[in-house]
């Protein structure tokens, strides 16, 4: 359960991390839009409009800490069988 | 690896005792036996091959050859310290030699340890015993993310000075940060820090298991708090520097989980 938490924690600031600072860039580089997702699953959206711009997180930050917290468990619980 | 006038010294820490070499840090000896209590004891493996050639009746070139490969071994296993003869430019050249003939046959040559004292006696003590030793490592991997960042800026037609000095600035102070937080946890704890080419680790005496994954988290955790700040500054200034910094400071919290040896400790202590 540690182990779990401690990955879905990882994972989960740097998901948060990694969107605020893509948001950042594409805001500064005028891009008209970007996604970033995982198949149908958004992690962030950032589009251009003519009044200013929006940024929208996803789903997929709340299903990328999950997945990385069923990992570390994983790896966690193969090293303690080792 | 070891040439024949390195120097060879004894590491803070690590005594000749009546019956071989005892370890206080880790609280452990070696036994040694007369001919190796001669080497441990000579400035460089060929004033050791002359004291063997001397004491006992073996070749000199088979002498200095054994005293080598000891001193090699007892390095590798942080007992012995080395100086190498002409500094790090010849250590290098050596290295890249080694590494020519080993690799065809998938063998690495090791790269060779080096063992600094701490004063573990108090918060204030630990940081100035341990900073000297950090900065090297460190000022060497800020110079090469500096470089890197440059590079990859310049492949992408970016001209940025404040760039790659944010992203040296942040690996190195990521270092140092890390591994004082490792020892701050470590207080009255005999330790010592390991430098071996350009990793750094903190070697100490067993503990219970709550308590190695109290000192594995320290480390995470101190660089964890430069992330908060950096990570307020980018939300403050929105600059391109605070986004780098930030997403460097971020692989910090990589060291919880199993990808890294502390992450393994922590997650293994539960």
């Amino acid at each position: 359960m540690i182990a779990f938490a401690l990955g879905a924690a990882t994972v989960a600031v740097l998901a948060v991390v990694g969107a605020l600072v893509l948001a950042a860039l594409a805001e500064a580089s005028e891009r008209p839009e970007l996604r970033v997702a995982l198949g149908p699953l958004v992690v962030l959206e950032f589009e251009r409009t003519a009044h200013g711009s929006s940024t929208t997180f996803g789903p997929g930050l709340i299903v990328l800490p999950l997945l990385g917290g069923l990992l570390n468990a994983a790896g966690a619980a193969i090293l303690r069988t080792r | 690896m070891i040439g024949h006038e390195d120097g060879l010294f004894l590491p803070p820490g690590v005594v000749v005792t009546s019956t071989g070499l005892r370890d206080e840090v880790r609280g452990v000896e070696l036994p040694l036996n007369e001919a190796g209590r001669l080497v441990v004891q000579s400035a460089s493996p060929l004033s050791a091959a002359a004291s063997l050639t001397a004491r006992y009746d073996i070749d000199e070139r088979r002498a200095l050859t054994d005293a080598r490969v000891f001193c090699a071994e007892l390095n590798d296993r942080l007992l012995l310290n080395l100086r190498v003869r002409g500094g790090g430019a010849v250590w290098a050249v050596r290295w890249l030699v080694a590494a020519a003939r080993l690799l065809p046959f998938g063998a690495v040559p090791a790269l060779p340890a080096r063992r600094y004292g701490l004063d573990t006696a108090s918060g204030a003590a630990l940081v100035a015993t341990a900073v000297r030793p950090l900065a090297r490592i460190a000022s060497v991997l800020g110079a090469g993310a500096a470089a890197a960042t440059a590079i990859v800026l310049s492949t992408v037609g970016v001209a940025s000075l404040t760039l790659p000095v944010t992203a040296g600035v942040t690996v190195a102070s990521s270092l140092v940060v890390h591994e004082v937080g490792h020892l701050l946890a470590l207080r009255n704890v005999p330790a010592c820090l390991v430098t071996r080419g350009l990793r750094a680790s903190v070697l100490h005496r067993r503990l219970d298991p709550r308590r190695e994954a109290a000192v594995a988290a320290a480390g995470p955790a101190a660089g964890a708090l430069l992330l908060l700040v950096a990570l307020a500054v980018f939300m403050l200034h929105h600059s391109p520097e605070a986004a780098t910094a930030t997403s460097l400071f971020s692989l910090q919290l990589l060291g919880c989980t199993v990808v890294t040896r502390d992450g393994r400790r922590l997650c293994g202590a539960w």
